[in-house]
C-alpha cells in the first residue's frame, strides 16, 4: 500500500546547523497495518510524518501509496487520498465554524468541490451516524461552534473528519500528547476502534512507548534519522517497554536519553 | 376691533413684513472646493473680497457655507448634497469634479463653478454662448500662446521645453495638450515629466536638468503644493521656470503673461452677485479668464531670474506690471 | 440633516457597500488583507466612463467594468500566489499599476457623464422622482449581492473559502487548494469593487483617477463598525452588518457635517472616522462587561 524508497532529507545543508534529519529510510508498509513510530526528540519520527503528508519535500528517495509515485504532489492534491490528525486540537479544525460545517468540509476531501450547498441532509445524516459512534454527544451539537469543545472532543471530531471520506492512510502525529489523561485514553481508544471497524491503514507518530506497544500491529522506532528496530507479530506482541530499551542500548550501544519516552504512561 | 389690538396688529403684521423683507434681503451661498490648497483658498479669498465689494457683508445680508471635500469623492458627494437640502441661492464650485458633481445633482439651483480648464470637455456646458440649463462660470484656460512667447523671449534659443504636472489633474492636463499642439510650430520640443503627487515633484524636476533650456508649470494645485522645492532645483540646475500665473512667481519662476488667482475670484464674484440679483447662470456666457479685460499682465521676478542664469531683456522689465 | 441630505447618504452607502461586502471577503473571511481596492475602484469607474462615452450602453459597461476589477483582483493574486510577495505590498502593488492603467484607458485624468443615459435613467423614466432613483437601484443590487454572497459562503467552494481563511492548513489537509481560494476570493471582491467605481461615477456625474483615494478606509470603517455593532458567527448576519455599516457610516458623516455647531467640517472627517471605529470597537466591550455586572 505505502512504500517509501531511500528517503532521505538534509535541513540547512552546508551551514553549521546542517541535520540529516532522515537518511536511507526504507519501508513497506501493507493495506491495512497500524504502524506506530517511536524515537527520542529529534529521531525524525515527525519528519517522517511531515514527508508522507507532503509537508516537507524529500532531498533522496520517493514515496509510492499504491505504486503511485507522490512525491511531488503538494499538500492540497496527496490530502485527497490520504487524511491526517494533529497535535494541536486547535490544527485540525476551523474552531469559529460549527460541527456541522467542519464535516461538512472534510466530507468533500476526496472529490473536487463544486457550487452546490455543501451542507446537505446526505452530509448531516452521516455525520449524525460518525458522531454517535463517539459516544460524547456531539451529534445532538451539530449547529456550535467547535470553539466551545474541549481539547477531547475537538480530536474526537478531528478523528470523524479524518474517517469520513476514503483514505489510504491515515496519518496521526502525536494526536493524543496535547491532552489531558483522561482525554487522552478516550480519544486513543475511538482512534483504535474507528481504525479498526473501517480497516483502515494508520501511521500513527507517538511520544509514548506505552501507546506504540500497546495498539497497533507493527512499531518502528527511529534513532538519528534511521530505522533501528522494526517489530512486528509474536515477538512484538510480548514486548514490554523494558525489554524494548535493552534492545535499544544493544543496537545502539548508548541509552535512552529521552526521558519523556520512556516515561509516559 | 379695540385701537389697541388694530395698533397691535398693525404692528405685528408690519414686523412680519419687515422680517420677511430683511429675511428675503439675505442671501445664502453655499461654496465648494476639492481641495484646500493655498491656491484654491485664494480663489475663495477673492470670492469672498468681490462678494464685499458687491456690497454684501458676511453676517449681514450674506450666509456663506464652505466646505471641502479633502480629496475624498464620497465626501464630495455627500456635501453637495447636503447643500441641495439647505437651497442656497447659489452653488459655487471650486475645480472640475465638484462642479460635475453639483451639476449632475441638481437642474434648479443656480451653479457658479471656477477655475474649470475646460468646461466643454468636462461636460459641464453643452455651449459656450448661452449654455442654457443651471450653471455657468469661469475658465482659467491658460494662452498658452501667449505664455510661450514670453518664453521664447527670454530664452531666445529653446530648443526643448521641459513641463512639470501631475497627470491626474484635468486642468494641468488640458494645459499641456495645448502646449504640445502649438510646440512644432514655435519651434521647439516638448519632454514631459510627470508628478504623481506632491512628493514626487522635486525629483520631476530634477529629471529635467540638463535635459531642457527652460520648464512650463501649467496651472497645477500638486506641484504649487511644492513649489519652492522645484524653484530650489531649478536654481541649482540653472534652469528657468515659468508658469501661468501671477502668485507662483512671487514664489520664484522667472515670469508669466497671466492671471491672478485672487482675480479669478473676484470676476468669479462679479458673476455670483448677477445671479444673486436675479439673472439666469444659463443666460450667462461661459466667460474665459484670459478674455477678461485687465485680467493678464506681465510679473517677473528678477532675483530669481538671476539665480537661474537667466538674463532678462531690459525693455521686458519696463512692460511688467509687476517686478518682484 | 435634510431629506436631500439623508437619502444622499443612504444612496453613497449603498453605492460603497459593495466594496464593503468586497472588503469582508478578502479581510474577513480570506484573511487577505487587499488593498487593490484603491485601482480596481477608480478602474471600474474609468472603464465604464469610457464605454458610455463611445456609445456602449450603460449596463454592459457596466458589466464589463466588473470583470475588469476581477482581472484586477487576479493580478494581485498572482503576485502573491506565484512571485511569492506578500499579501499587503502584492494589493498596492496591483493598484499603483491601476492609476497609469486608468490614465491610459480614460486617456484623461477626467470624463464626465452628465446628461448621459445611466443605469439609473430607466428608473427615472419610470417616474420615481431623481432624487430616489440611484436609491432605488442601488438597494435592489446591494440585496441582490448580498444574498448571492451569503448563498455562496455555504456552497462547497464557498466552505472552503472560508476554511483557506480561517485554517489553511487544515484547508490543505481536506484537499483544499488554498491558492485556489485565493485567486477566486480576489476576483469577486475587486470585481464588486470595480461595479461599485461604475455605478458611483454614474450617481456623481463623472469618472476621475483620483477616486479611489481613501475608499478602502471607508470600506474598513464600515466592515469594522458594522460587524462591531452586529457581532455574529452567521454568515448571512455578518454581510447585512457591512452594508449596514457603510450606510451608518454615512449616515454619521452628513450628521457631522450638517452640525456646524459643533464646528466639524469636511476636514475633520478622516478623524470622524476614527472615533466612529474606535466607539464601534469599544461598544461591544462594554456592551458585555455591562451584562456581566447585570448578572451578578
Amino acid at each position: 500500500m505505502i512504500r517509501v524508497e531511500n528517503l532521505g532529507i538534509v535541513f540547512n545543508q552546508g551551514t553549521a546547523l546542517e541535520n540529516r534529519a532522515l537518511h536511507n529510510v526504507n519501508i513497506a508498509i501493507a493495506a491495512g497495518e497500524f504502524i506506530s513510530v517511536i524515537g527520542s526528540n529529534g529521531a525524525g519520527k515527525s519528519t517522517l510524518l511531515n514527508l508522507l503528508a507532503g509537508e516537507l519535500q524529500p532531498g533522496t528517495g520517493r514515496i509510492l501509496i499504491d505504486d503511485t509515485d507522490v512525491t511531488s504532489w503538494p499538500v492540497s492534491r496527496r490530502s485527497t487520498i490520504l487524511s491526517r490528525m494533529f497535535q494541536d486540537p486547535r490544527a485540525g479544525i476551523c474552531e469559529d465554524m460549527s460541527i456541522i460545517e467542519n464535516i461538512a468540509i472534510a466530507s468533500a476531501r476526496t472529490a473536487p468541490r463544486g457550487f452546490r450547498f455543501a451542507i446537505t441532509s446526505e452530509v448531516r445524516r452521516r455525520a449524525i451516524d460518525r458522531l454517535a459512534i463517539l459516544k460524547l454527544g456531539l451529534e445532538g451539537r451539530l449547529q456550535d461552534r467547535v470553539a466551545l469543545l474541549s481539547g477531547g472532543q475537538r480530536q474526537a471530531l478531528a478523528l470523524v473528519m479524518a474517517t469520513l471520506g476514503p483514505t489510504k492512510v491515515l496519518l496521526l502525529d502525536e494526536h493524543t500528547a496535547a491532552l489531558d489523561p483522561a482525554a487522552a485514553e478516550l480519544v486513543m481508544k475511538l482512534t483504535d476502534s474507528v481504525v479498526k471497524k473501517f480497516g483502515i491503514t494508520t501511521v500513527m507518530v507517538t511520544h509514548s512507548m506505552r501507546q506504540a506497544l500497546e495498539f497497533g500491529s507493527r512499531t518502528i522506532m527511529l534513532h538519528q534519522g534511521q530505522i533501528i528496530l522494526d517489530i512486528i507479530g509474536k515477538e512484538r506482541a510480548s514486548m514490554t517497554i523494558e525489554e524494548l530499551v535493552r534492545l535499544f542500548r544493544r543496537k545502539e550501544g548508548t541509552e535512552i536519553a529521552d526521558d519523556q519516552l520512556l516515561l509516559t504512561q | 376691533m379695540s385701537k389697541t389690538s388694530s395698533l397691535l396688529t398693525g404692528a405685528a403684521f408690519g414686523l412680519t413684513l419687515a422680517v420677511a423683507a430683511h429675511a428675503a434681503d439675505v442671501k445664502n451661498i453655499a461654496i465648494i472646493t476639492m481641495n484646500d490648497t493655498p491656491q484654491l483658498l485664494e480663489v475663495k479669498e477673492g470670492l469672498m473680497a468681490g462678494l464685499a465689494a458687491h456690497g454684501y457683508a458676511e453676517g449681514k445680508n450674506l450666509n456663506v457655507n464652505f466646505k471641502s471635500a479633502q480629496g475624498n469623492f464620497g465626501t464630495a458627494q455627500q456635501i453637495v448634497r447636503q447643500f441641495i437640502g439647505e437651497n442656497p441661492d447659489v452653488i459655487v464650485t471650486i475645480t472640475t469634479p465638484t462642479s460635475q458633481a453639483a451639476i449632475a445633482a441638481t437642474k434648479d439651483i443656480p451653479i457658479i463653478f471656477t477655475t474649470v480648464t475646460d468646461p466643454l470637455k468636462s461636460k459641464l456646458v453643452t455651449q459656450e454662448k448661452h449654455p442654457g440649463g443651471n450653471a455657468s462660470g469661469i475658465s482659467d484656460l491658460v494662452p498658452t500662446e501667449l505664455q510661450l512667447n514670453i518664453v521664447k523671449e527670454i530664452v531666445p534659443n529653446l530648443k526643448t521645453l521641459g513641463l512639470v504636472y501631475d497627470p491626474s489633474l484635468d486642468n494641468a492636463r488640458s494645459t499641456v495638450e495645448s502646449i504640445k499642439a502649438i510646440a512644432p510650430k514655435m519651434g521647439f520640443a516638448i519632454v514631459e515629466s510627470p508628478a504623481m503627487g506632491i512628493n514626487n515633484v522635486p525629483s520631476a524636476g530634477q529629471a529635467l536638468v540638463g535635459k531642457v533650456d527652460a520648464i512650463f508649470v501649467p496651472n497645477d494645485t500638486t506641484v504649487y503644493g511644492a513649489f519652492e522645492s522645484l524653484v530650489k532645483v531649478a536654481q541649482d540646475g540653472k534652469v528657468p521656470i515659468f508658469t501661468a500665473e501671477r502668485r507662483s512667481v512671487q514664489r520664484g519662476a522667472v515670469a508669466t503673461v497671466g492671471f491672478d488667482f485672487k482675480d479669478m475670484g473676484k470676476r468669479t464674484a462679479d458673476m455670483v452677485d448677477k445671479v444673486l440679483k436675479g439673472t439666469k447662470p444659463g443666460d450667462m456666457d461661459i466667460q474665459y479668464m484670459k478674455d477678461l479685460p485687465n485680467s493678464l499682465a506681465l510679473y517677473i521676478n528678477k532675483d530669481s531670474a538671476e539665480k537661474m542664469g537667466v538674463k532678462l531683456p531690459p525693455d521686458l522689465l519696463k512692460r511688467a506690471a509687476q517686478v518682484f | 440633516m435634510s431629506l436631500y441630505a439623508f437619502t444622499g447618504a443612504i444612496e453613497t452607502g449603498l453605492a460603497f457597500a459593495l466594496v464593503a461586502l468586497g472588503a469582508y471577503l478578502t479581510f474577513k473571511v480570506l484573511d487577505f488583507p487587499d488593498l487593490t481596492v484603491e485601482g480596481s475602484f477608480p478602474l471600474g469607474a474609468s472603464v465604464a466612463a469610457k464605454l458610455m462615452v463611445s456609445g456602449v450602453d450603460p449596463w454592459t459597461a457596466t458589466l464589463i467594468a466588473t470583470f475588469a476589477g476581477c482581472l484586477a483582483g487576479f493580478a494581485t493574486a498572482f503576485l502573491n500566489l506565484k512571485l511569492r510577495i506578500l499579501h499587503i505590498l502584492a494589493g498596492i502593488l496591483t493598484a499603483i499599476a491601476l492609476y497609469s492603467v486608468n490614465l491610459r484607458i480614460m486617456d484623461r485624468p477626467n470624463i464626465g457623464l452628465i446628461n448621459m443615459t445611466t443605469v439609473y435613467t430607466p428608473i427615472e423614466r419610470l417616474g420615481v422622482p431623481s432624487l430616489y432613483a440611484p436609491v432605488v437601484l442601488l438597494a435592489i443590487i446591494v440585496v441582490i449581492a448580498k444574498i448571492l454572497i451569503d448563498l455562496f459562503l455555504g456552497t462547497g467552494v464557498g466552505l472552503a473559502m472560508r476554511a483557506a481563511g480561517a485554517n489553511p492548513r487544515m484547508a490543505q489537509a481536506n484537499g483544499i487548494r488554498v491558492g485556489r481560494m485565493i485567486v477566486i476570493g480576489l476576483g469577486i471582491a475587486n470585481g464588486l469593487t470595480a461595479m461599485s467605481g461604475a455605478l458611483f461615477a454614474q450617481m456623481l456625474g463623472a469618472a476621475d483617477v483620483s477616486m479611489g483615494i481613501g475608499v478602502i478606509v471607508v470600506a474598513l470603517a464600515a466592515v469594522i463598525g458594522g460587524t462591531a455593532l452586529m457581532p455574529s458567527r452567521l454568515v448571512p448576519m455578518l454581510t447585512l452588518a457591512c452594508v449596514l455599516g457603510s450606510i451608518l457610516y454615512r449616515i454619521a458623516l452628513a450628521l457631522a457635517l450638517s452640525t456646524g455647531a459643533i464646528g466639524l467640517t469636511a476636514s475633520d472627517v478622516n478623524v470622524v472616522t476614527a472615533v466612529l471605529v474606535a466607539i464601534a470597537l469599544w461598544l461591544p466591550v462594554r456592551r458585555s462587561a455591562f451584562v456581566k455586572r447585570l448578572g451578578r
